[in-house]
């Protein structure tokens, strides 16, 4: 730790030259995506925090992950995206250095990240109907980002996705029925081409920082974002592993459909069709089942041999029983 | 339908657990138990119900008011992760018979719950058995209930799914 504190002490003072100390360092998060430190500064006047954020240890492999667009691209995106009207936090520097490896310093902003707390604490009674027209308006504002921003970026429409998820499922050994029940739906039911948008492909309640007075702060985590289908952004936070337990309430567990596609029709200029989001919402389902599946052989390999990473492969068991209730029954 | 990571690997998993916070455990508890939880848990052929029990009510009122962070957090996970073996223990028999019943009738062969598995997976895949064959339908809702009951009885889809009675063993 004190390692870590002396080698970012003068990277930090280049662009905040009021630094006097370190006075705390935290990690935030961290595992197989890249982690993020809380830095607390001191200056003469007080005390600042920013957030550092890194790949794993500070070394490169995940990179190499074709789903993660590579950190600095990460901290580019999310300069694009300030000025697209996109709450994100605001990026001081992004760094290749020999000690830390590559990331990025940002500003820290206050508000609640953990769903579950979203949808239960008190303290957001009242702005929790407020939140699904907050974020179509925020995804449209996304989708207006012009795509040609970004070269050599990952394109992966509907038909990509299945046969994307495909494949890491039929990596696994095993054989889950329901799953391969929804691959054959998906695959008869593949909505037609349109136009890529510059998706975040992670949108969800759980990486926005939600605040009483701003409602959202900011949304993080644009690890894996891409050009594709809009509706992958509007369907992926109505899967209901993102509602913690508020299953009524489709969109993250606060908010209803209806109101977040009405703020996004009334930004983009582009009427939401229902049954291609529900195409979407039934992929992002057996997209994060599959991908709980992956976490079992993420700990197989000895990567990572938390509990936390072994005990996740059992709750794709919850996009088994949605995928039921959505197709089956 | 036996859900993965087996029982095996969330013992060994909650056993490596123990070791990362073995050190801190021992200064804070005058006993020994931690070492011998350790042992308990990588000798999975031998653990007993009584055994899982017994770690469980330990971390919750040794392990979870002496950690924070993370650690803290883990405890919690291993606990789920005991309760989900337990009920595993009581339960799985039962339903793979029933499981197996099924298949067998669906499918017309007969062979390992596994074998099975993969057989009905694959006739979906070629489509030789159709999506909306009401035998196919009711053996995907009520293996996917048993599993669900093992692994998270207390979602919020299978709570819905037991209010609007769906079909269970």
């Amino acid at each position: 730790m004190e390692n870590l504190k002396n080698n970012l002490f003068p990277i930090i003072k280049d662009f905040f030259p009021e630094i006097t100390s370190i006075d705390k360092l935290i990690r935030l998060s961290g595992g197989s995506s890249n982690e993020s430190w809380k830095i607390s500064i001191k200056h003469p006047n007080g005390i600042k925090n920013i957030v550092f954020r890194r790949t794993p240890d500070g070394n490169e492999k995940d990179e190499e992950n074709n789903n993660f667009v590579g950190i600095t691209n990460e901290a580019k995106i999310m300069d694009v995206a300030k000025s697209y009207n996109v709450p994100v936090p605001k990026i001081y520097k992004v760094i290749d250095d020999k000690n830390l490896g590559k990331g990025f310093f940002m500003e820290f902003i206050e508000g609640e990240t953990l769903g579950t707390r979203i949808v239960n604490n008190d303290e957001f009674k009242s702005i929790r109907p407020k939140l699904a027209k907050v974020c179509g308006e925020i995804i449209a504002h996304i989708h207006s980002i012009p795509t040609d921003k970004f070269t050599n970026i990952r394109t992966s429409d509907a038909n990509e996705e299945v046969l994307k998820y495909e494949e890491v499922y039929r990596n696994h050994n095993q054989r889950i029925p329901i799953f391969e029940y929804t691959i054959d739906w998906l695959k008869d039911n593949t909505p037609k081409k349109i136009n890529n948008k510059l998706i975040h492909g992670d949108f969800r309640n759980g990486n926005l920082i939600v605040s009483k007075d701003k409602c959202v702060s900011a949304v993080l985590d644009w690890e894996i974002f891409h050009l594709g289908d809009p509706y992958e952004d509007l369907s992926w936070i109505c899967v209901n592993s993102w509602r913690f337990n508020k299953i009524n309430l489709p969109v993250g567990g606060f908010g209803y459909r209806e109101d977040m596609y009405k703020a996004y029709e009334m930004i983009s200029g582009n009427k939401v069709d229902s049954d291609r989001a529900k195409f979407w919402e039934i992929l992002g389902t057996l997209k994060w089942g599959i991908m709980c599946l992956n976490m079992i052989e993420i700990y197989r390999s000895g990567y990572d041999k938390s509990i936390d990473r072994a005990s996740i492969g059992r709750r794709s068991s919850e996009t088994e029983i949605d995928l039921i209730r959505k197709l089956v029954i | 339908m036996r859900s993965e990571p087996s029982i095996e690997e969330l013992f060994e998993a909650i056993s490596n657990y123990f070791v990362d916070i073995r050190t801190i455990v021992e200064s804070k508890n005058s006993d020994n138990k931690i070492a011998d939880f350790i042992l308990i848990l990588r000798e999975p052929k031998n653990i007993s119900e009584l055994d899982l029990k017994e770690i469980t009510t330990y971390i919750d009122e040794k392990i979870i008011p002496i950690l924070n962070g993370y650690q803290r957090f883990y405890a919690f996970v291993a606990k789920n992760s005991l309760k989900i073996a337990l009920r595993q223990m009581y339960l799985i028999d039962n339903y793979d018979e029933l499981e197996k019943i099924r298949l067998k009738k669906i499918l017309n062969v007969d062979g390992s719950l596994e074998f099975l598995n993969k057989e009905l997976c694959k006739r979906i895949k070629n489509k030789e058995i159709k999506r909306n064959d009401p035998k196919l339908k009711d053996h995907l809702i009520r293996s996917t209930m048993a599993k669900i009951s093992i692994d998270q009885p207390n979602y919020s889809g299978y709570l819905k799914a037991l209010e609007d009675q769906y079909p269970s063993d």
